[in-house]
């Protein structure tokens, strides 16, 4: 945009400078005189404040029905016309309860504590229209606990967390062709997300980033036609990823890591427990990470110290697991030399000067990762794939596969023992690959996507008390085992 | 110059004025850079002498944008959104504090908020 908004005529301006030394002049002599600006500035702001409060007090009478020391029920449409009326009006662990309808909000919500609660999670629905970015979007509260709806056709996120949160959880949702994420939790921490379902995101149907130690679980959910089914940027520590469907995505499960956020490397994500198939589809809307990661059903890209065990697999182009760095073209900032303790601080991107001295590709190595366990078939390059070499690490063992790459992987890098040189056949595939054209992708309001169907509904939604989200319990993961495969 | 500065500014709040009531400086050729990551701008703050031109430039994988605080700003980018790798830029002519915020990720104070201080030259 031009400055020409701001231009003024010559008059006008010549006109506006003479006042303007006028009043500097004025000023000066006022503060040399002891009044003036600090007592005006007071008043103005004790005046500000009074209308805020003012404002609060009597634009939205809390209408919720509240027990004498307990919560607040807020119902929607009854008690406020909107979700965000009713959010806006509610206290730290209020219930804000949503009939069934189909609501073109998008909300904001800063209140710690709050329960968000469809009263149906296939009948309460929340619409963009592809006009609004954010179904329900939590900046900055804690413990805010969103359940049993359904958010679709918004720009960006279905359901967001962001900004440095202590405890989150997603139960019973469903997220249908937003934008950019299905269920997206960024900078927080000690989060649950169970019992859901995404689809048609050109990014993750479920994504959790930038945390360490995440402390958090995603178990029970059910994610399909997205670029990716999960992707996990920069997060890690006690990442429980559990009993969850994983199908007909551009590639399946997808931690990483990468400069372009804090936290940096991924690393210690479980996997485990998952049934991933179908991670080939060419039909999907997806972003680029999606289209290099394409044909893979658990991924490890430059992730450290991950666990992907007893999961079933099948029916992949490339491979069914992989394990292989990711050269990040013009990163914004070096691998680190201590994993960060300050995941802010670790997001801040070189300084332009020092920027020049980056390279021109990073290369984010996957080390001591280990693959135990698995039953992998059907992978049209080879069940199992390592791009790296033995002084990374990684280790394979009782996984039951019919193919691998390099060749006789689980004798060459063992859980337990030796670890004996890999060779070079597995880099010249990778090399071969990421160089592959990718069918392009689909646009995100315009892919052809499955009718999930009525999924499972949160059990006594309209009774239930409101319970904000704390620090998820973690899984005992030694008495999951492979799943059975779907009839 | 910042006294300059802190003098207009008392000016403004003083007499009630607007940005648009302070002189224009023009363009000096200069630049500065704000980027824009998964999800915050960097650095948040950025001071520049009146006349520079502000870049942001998006190094995340996210779509942003810039979003001005001022409901009738006198800048505001006609492309609401910028996508990875793409740059928006701006010449700031009058001194002031210019706070905005990416709407997608965040709002004034939470999420992905950023402020440009624009002082008069010395």
């Amino acid at each position: 945009m031009s400055e020409s908004t701001a231009e003024t005529s010559a008059s006008s301006r010549r006109l506006r400078a003479s006042m303007l030394a006028v009043l500097v002049s004025f000023s000066l002599i006022a503060a040399a005189c002891g009044g003036g600006s600090s007592d005006a500035d007071s008043a103005v702001t004790a005046d500000d404040e009074t209308s805020e409060v003012t404002d609060s007090e009597t634009t939205e009478a809390p209408a919720g029905t509240a027990a004498p020391s307990g919560p607040a029920t807020h119902l929607v449409p009854d008690d406020f016309p909107t979700i965000q009326a009713a959010v806006d009006a509610a206290a730290s662990g209020d219930l804000i309860l949503i009939a069934p309808g189909t609501y073109n909000e998008a909300v904001d919500v800063e209140t710690d504590d709050l329960v968000i609660r469809g009263v149906d999670r296939n009948t309460v629905i929340l619409d963009g229209q592809f006009e609004l970015e954010n179904g329900i979007r939590i900046l900055g509260a804690d413990g805010v606990a969103v359940e049993n709806m359904t958010a679709m056709n918004y720009t960006k996120n279905g359901f967001f967390w962001t900004s440095d949160i202590t405890g989150y959880r997603g139960s019973y949702l469903t997220a249908i062709r937003n934008g950019d994420y299905g269920v997206y939790a960024f900078g927080a921490r000690d989060g649950l997300l169970e019992h859901s379902y995404a689809s048609g995101s050109p990014d993750a149907g479920f994504y959790i980033g930038q945390c360490f130690p995440c402390n958090a679980v995603i178990d029970d959910v059910i994610s399909e036609y997205n670029g990716l089914g999960y992707s996990g940027t920069n997060s890690g520590g006690d990442l429980y990823i559990i009993n969850s469907t994983w199908r007909f995505n551009r590639a399946g499960i997808v931690p990483n890591s990468g400069s372009y956020e804090g936290c940096a490397p991924e690393r210690e994500t479980t996997i485990v427990g998952n049934l991933v198939y179908g991670n080939s589809n060419p039909e999907t809307a997806a972003i680029d990470a999606a289209l290099l990661a394409m044909g893979n059903g658990i991924a490890v890209i430059g992730g450290i110290d991950n666990v992907v065990e007893r999961n079933r697999v099948w029916d992949h182009d490339v491979a069914g697991i992989a394990v292989a760095p990711f050269p990040e073209d013009n990163p914004i900032n070096r691998v680190p030399d201590e994993y960060p303790v300050d995941c802010l601080e670790n997001a801040i991107p070189a300084l332009p000067d020092d920027a020049a001295s980056l390279p021109g590709t990073l290369f984010w190595e996957a080390k001591t990762n280990v693959v135990r366990g698995n039953v992998i078939t059907d992978s049209r390059t080879a069940d199992l794939i390592v791009v790296q070499s033995k002084e990374h690490g990684n280790r394979f063992c009782d996984n039951d596969v019919s193919s691998t790459l390099p060749s006789d992987l689980q004798t060459l890098a063992p859980c337990d023992g030796e670890l004996l040189d890999l060779g070079g056949e597995a880099f010249v595939v990778f090399l071969r690959l990421i160089e592959e054209t990718r069918p392009p992708s689909v646009d995100y309001q315009a892919v052809d996507l499955p009718d999930p169907g009525p999924q499972p509904t949160m059990p006594d939604a309209e009774s239930a008390e409101p319970e904000p989200a704390r620090k998820p319990a973690f899984p005992d993961t030694t008495s999951i085992t492979v799943p059975d495969a779907p009839e | 110059m910042l006294g300059v500065a802190a003098l207009l500014s008392a000016v403004v709040v003083v007499f009630g004025l607007t940005e648009e009531d302070l002189p224009l400086f023009a363009a000096n050729g200069e630049t500065a850079l704000v980027q824009a990551i998964d999800n915050a701008f960097a650095p948040v703050e950025q001071t520049i002498v009146a006349g520079t031109e502000m870049v942001w430039l998006n190094r995340g994988r996210n779509d942003h944008n810039i979003v001005p605080e001022d409901r009738d700003p006198t800048w505001l980018f006609e492309d609401d959104v910028f996508a990875p790798g793409d740059e928006v830029s701006y010449v700031f002519q009058t001194p002031g504090t210019y706070r905005y915020y990416c709407s997608i990720h965040g709002n004034l104070t939470t999420g992905m908020p950023g402020v440009v201080v624009v002082t008069a030259p010395s």
